[in-house]
């Protein structure tokens, strides 16, 4: 499923996130100043020192208020013409080819076409982008200096913020114009790749067993699939859902003229708006509330219960009104089966779904839906309003199952015995309705607009004191890292913590040792004095790493595409989260920019 | 050119007179390169005192790595100085404020090579905050001013040196400043190009702008300069009035035309009755050149050797 760890409300978020990144902000900027110090009065001094920190610190903030709009504009306009006439329209043509040629590679077999599609364009925009904004800032400022274009323009009353900032804005502007484009692009090449059609030959067509007067068969054979169909007395129907569409269909003309028309595809492109269930329970073999059984996998995010059992996972959501779910409840969910035996390796292991009225003061649960497990792909069922449980009677399940205050518990058991389901809290939910699939497009777009904006104020905060080629590779590496982050802080704390180590193996001079050596990881590393010293230096490789991961942006959090490849609506949760991570940053680049900009030496 | 041009171009110029006397002031200014491990590579220049008075075109001269651009590039806050201080308009050179009165043309014309005439001039007019319509007017006396108007839509890399030149000087006039900085006004002119710069050079000074440039054609210096510095390995070697420094006063210079041989021997006979000796009959060489190599020779010979007060007005 798309999402294993659910986004924590942005409210919840912010409340705790921004006093966390203003203290940050803060001991951050302290400590800086007094790097910055320690410098100087290695330089000049400690009296000196102090005088010259304090002024440009002083100065700094004064020359905020100094930023004149125009004049930032007019280095943003700069660097846009710049770009523009530096041929970077080529990076255009590279990805136009790339689109043409794409077609050819794109494996149109897939169960899901759209999402091969959708994942493709935006994941080729995304990297193009970053390499563009990466090459565009990390040259810009360096040329400059070299150039000594700079020269006419520090000694115009420009402040050094003017010129961090109108460069950012220059060239996030162009990218901007670029991603714009490449999305327009992109959203007719996904929609152009999944258009197709079917035909059905109206003899073929049989009488439906299931639909009295109705008639059903199958659709022709295009794209490397066909539908199965069912139309009623009218004539009006649709196919079965394949490759994660289906097809209106309608019959037009009567008897012997009778022509079948098989509408565009629906469905193939989604945003669906997910509602999670507040928490998930387990319960064990005998039916008491209990912690799910760990069956060995090294992964522990999903809890397993066994099959044949009282064992259950019940998910109990909240809100649950007609008004919200008019048509019932679309419950979509996925499953992981751990076989204790073979079993019919054929066949999936069957489950089943039960409604529950959470208040057990009136015991009432629904019949089960049962279901057959497949693995590794999500399964869905509409669960109608009007229920006809046994003997004909039909109750409406709002009244029913849910309680007074819009609560509804859902019970998952496995109905095999000796075999094991295993769920998370994501792993099931109610589809809440669908929201315009464009819109969500545009928010995945919005995800690597500001992973270019990260990139862009990185890149020309480094080039205020590196080299061309130098603050590229900064601004690289910093990518990269900010990619791993999370995996850098897990390696970081089990060096540095080795007593609970989630990775296993010790730093880089020790895992060398180790390759070289051939020795296995749980051997311990025994070379007397030399450990000391190796295990020292690895400790302190890994702080500097450690303090890395904390203080870079962490990239991964920007990867929105599996959202919108997957049919999910971006919540707002992390959108929101995106937009205060990604400008954040981006203005503490500037801040850093500045100050390096205005201290250096322009004409050394 | 045009007078009118150059009246319109740089605008209300009487306005500064109030200004102190001094607009630019050295004291005891060093400059060393260093290199990334902090050993010192080079002395490029070494305690200088200047003032430079409002009105006056003052020369730095030197050979080439003399530490002239050094000190332009200090007082302009581009350099940060090893110890001592460089004040315009009594401020320290470093603040960004200074910049609103002051224009500098560099060595070369650094200036962006895909922008035209015109976007070049706006470009920096922004830089200014100048409202557009100021912008535009400006734009058009400047482009006149450097007769430049059938080439103010070409971009820049079409440019040859001397225009180049005359952009890079419209540029450091966009904003009417008080002070100008001129880094080797005259290379890459045409003797005509040359003759042009001096001129402006003189009315900027006519409409009371502070000018100072540096420069190794001792010709353009002579031509324009009210006071020179000359430096020789940064330091300073001589400093005061261009007049004053080139008057010989134990020499005498006679300047004749359509004299004959015979009235020529005279002439030599009556100095040498007087006890004086003939040093030459010859064209009268350009003796600031003379002065230079003086001072170049003799720095060679005597290292160490400062200018000293005396020659100075």
């Amino acid at each position: 499923m798309v999402v294993t760890e659910l986004p924590e409300p942005i409210t919840e978020w912010l409340a705790h996130g921004i006093p966390l990144g203003l203290a940050a902000f803060f001991v951050l900027s302290i400590a800086a100043i007094l790097i910055s110090y320690l410098v100087t009065a290695f330089r000049y001094g400690p009296g000196e020192a102090f005088y010259l920190t304090t002024k440009v610190v002083f100065t700094g903030v004064a020359e905020l208020f100094q930023i004149s709009p125009r004049r930032v504009l007019a280095i943003a306009g700069l660097s846009f013409k710049e770009s523009v006439r530096h041929r970077v329209l080529v990076a255009f043509l590279v990805f136009i080819a790339i689109l043409l040629f794409a077609g050819w590679f794109l494996d149109t077999k897939s169960t899901n076409p759209g999402r091969l599609y959708i994942s493709f364009a935006l994941t080729s925009t995304n990297y193009l982008i970053l390499a563009l904004a990466l090459f565009l800032s990390a040259f810009s400022l360096p040329t400059d200096i070299k150039n000594r274009t700079i020269h006419t323009i520090m000694t115009k009353p420009v402040r050094a913020w003017e010129i961090v900032l109108g460069r950012i804005i220059g060239f996030c502007a162009i990218g901007t114009v670029l991603l714009a484009t490449m999305g327009l692009f992109c959203w007719g090449f996904i929609l152009r790749g999944l258009s197709h059609s079917h035909t059905i030959v109206a003899e073929q067509v049989k009488d439906s067993e299931v639909i009295a007067g109705g008639k059903e068969g199958f659709t022709s054979y295009d794209d490397n699939h066909k539908h199965r169909f069912k139309v009623d007395a009218d004539g009006i129907g649709k196919t079965d859902r394949q490759q994660g569409h289906y097809h209106n269909v309608t019959r037009q003309g009567e008897r012997e003229t009778a022509v079948y028309v098989v509408g565009p595809p629906q469905d193939a492109l989604l945003a669906r708006v997910p509602q999670y269930g507040k928490e998930l329970r387990f319960l064990d073999r005998t039916g008491k509330p209990a912690s799910a059984i760990s069956v060995g996998y090294e992964w522990t995010y999903r809890g397993y219960f066994e099959g044949g059992t009282l064992a259950a996972a019940i998910w109990e959501f909240e809100d649950i009104t007609p008004e919200r779910y008019p048509d019932g409840l679309d419950l979509e969910w996925t499953v992981s089966v751990f076989r204790t035996h073979k079993g019919d390796i054929e066949t999936g292991v069957s489950g089943s779904w039960v409604l529950r009225n959470p208040d057990s003061s009136k015991n009432k649960e629904s019949p089960p839906i049962i279901f057959e497990s497949q693995e590794f792909s999500a399964d869905s069922r509409h669960i109608p309003r009007e229920w006809e449980v046994d003997s004909g009677k039909v109750v409406d399940l709002f009244e029913e199952y849910v309680d007074d205050q819009g609560r509804l518990e859902l019970v998952l058991r496995c109905d095999d015995r000796a075999q094991y389901f295993g769920v998370a809290r994501a792993d099931a939910y109610l589809r809440a309705g669908n929201k315009a699939f464009a819109w969500n497009f545009a928010k995945g777009y919005l995800s690597v607009w500001l992973q270019m904006t990260l990139v862009v104020s990185m890149g020309v905060m480094f080039s205020t004191f590196l080299s061309a080629p130098v603050a590229m590779l900064a601004t690289l590496a910093s990518v990269i890292m900010g990619f791993f982050t999370s995996i850098i802080d897990m390696l970081a704390t089990s060096v540095l913590y080795p007593e609970n180590a989630a990775m296993e193996g010790g730093g880089p001079i020790e895992s060398l040792i180790r390759l070289l050596k051939q020795m296995n990881l749980t051997l311990e590393l025994d070379m007397g004095y030399a450990t000391i010293v190796i295990k020292t230096i690895d400790k302190a490789i890994m702080i500097v790493m450690w303090a890395m991961a904390q203080i870079l942006p962490d990239f991964s959090r920007f990867d929105s595409v599996r959202y919108v490849a997957e049919g999910y609506n971006i919540p707002v949760d992390v959108w929101g989260q995106q937009i205060v991570v990604g400008l954040a940053y981006a203005l503490v680049a500037t801040c850093l920019g500045y100050f390096f900009l205005r201290t250096r030496e322009i004409a050394a | 050119m045009d007078e009118m041009a150059i009246a319109e171009a740089t605008g209300k110029a009487s306005t500064a007179a109030k200004t102190p006397d001094v607009i630019v002031e050295t004291r005891n200014l060093t400059k060393v390169y260093r290199d990334f491990w902090g050993r010192e590579k080079v002395r490029a220049l070494k305690a200088l005192d200047l003032e430079v008075r409002q009105g006056e075109i003052f020369g730095l001269l030197g050979p080439n790595g003399s530490g002239k651009t050094t000190t332009m590039k200090l007082l302009l806050g581009l350099l940060f100085p090893t110890s001592g201080q460089a004040l315009i308009f009594g401020r320290d050179a470093s603040e960004v404020e200074k910049n609103e009165r002051l224009g500098y043309l560099p060595e070369e014309s650094y200036l962006y090579r895909f922008l035209n005439a015109e976007e070049t001039l706006d470009f920096y007019g922004r830089l200014f905050n100048m409202p557009a319509k100021t912008r535009r007017e400006r734009i058009e006396n400047l482009i006149t001013l450097v007769e430049l108007q059938w080439a103010k839509r070409r971009q820049l890399k079409e440019y040859s040196k001397g225009m180049a030149r005359r952009i890079g000087l419209a540029q450091a006039l966009i904003n009417d400043p008080e002070l100008i900085l001129l880094d080797e006004p005259t290379t890459g002119l045409d003797p005509i190009g040359t003759r042009k710069m001096k001129d402006l050079i003189l009315r900027l000074k006519d409409e009371g702008k502070t000018i100072i440039m540096c420069s190794h054609l001792l010709a353009d210096v002579q031509d324009v300069c009210d006071r020179i510095a000359i430096l020789y390995q940064g330091e300073l070697k001589e400093l005061g009035r261009v007049d004053a420094l080139l008057k010989v006063r134990d020499v005498t210079q006679v300047l004749a035309s359509g004299l004959s041989d015979d009235a020529k021997n005279e002439i030599r006979g009556v100095i040498e009755r007087h006890g004086g000796k003939i040093q030459s009959l010859d064209n009268p060489t350009t003796t600031l050149e003379e002065l230079f190599l003086n001072i170049v020779q003799e720095s060679e010979a005597r290292p160490g050797k400062r200018a000293t007060k005396s020659t100075d007005e």
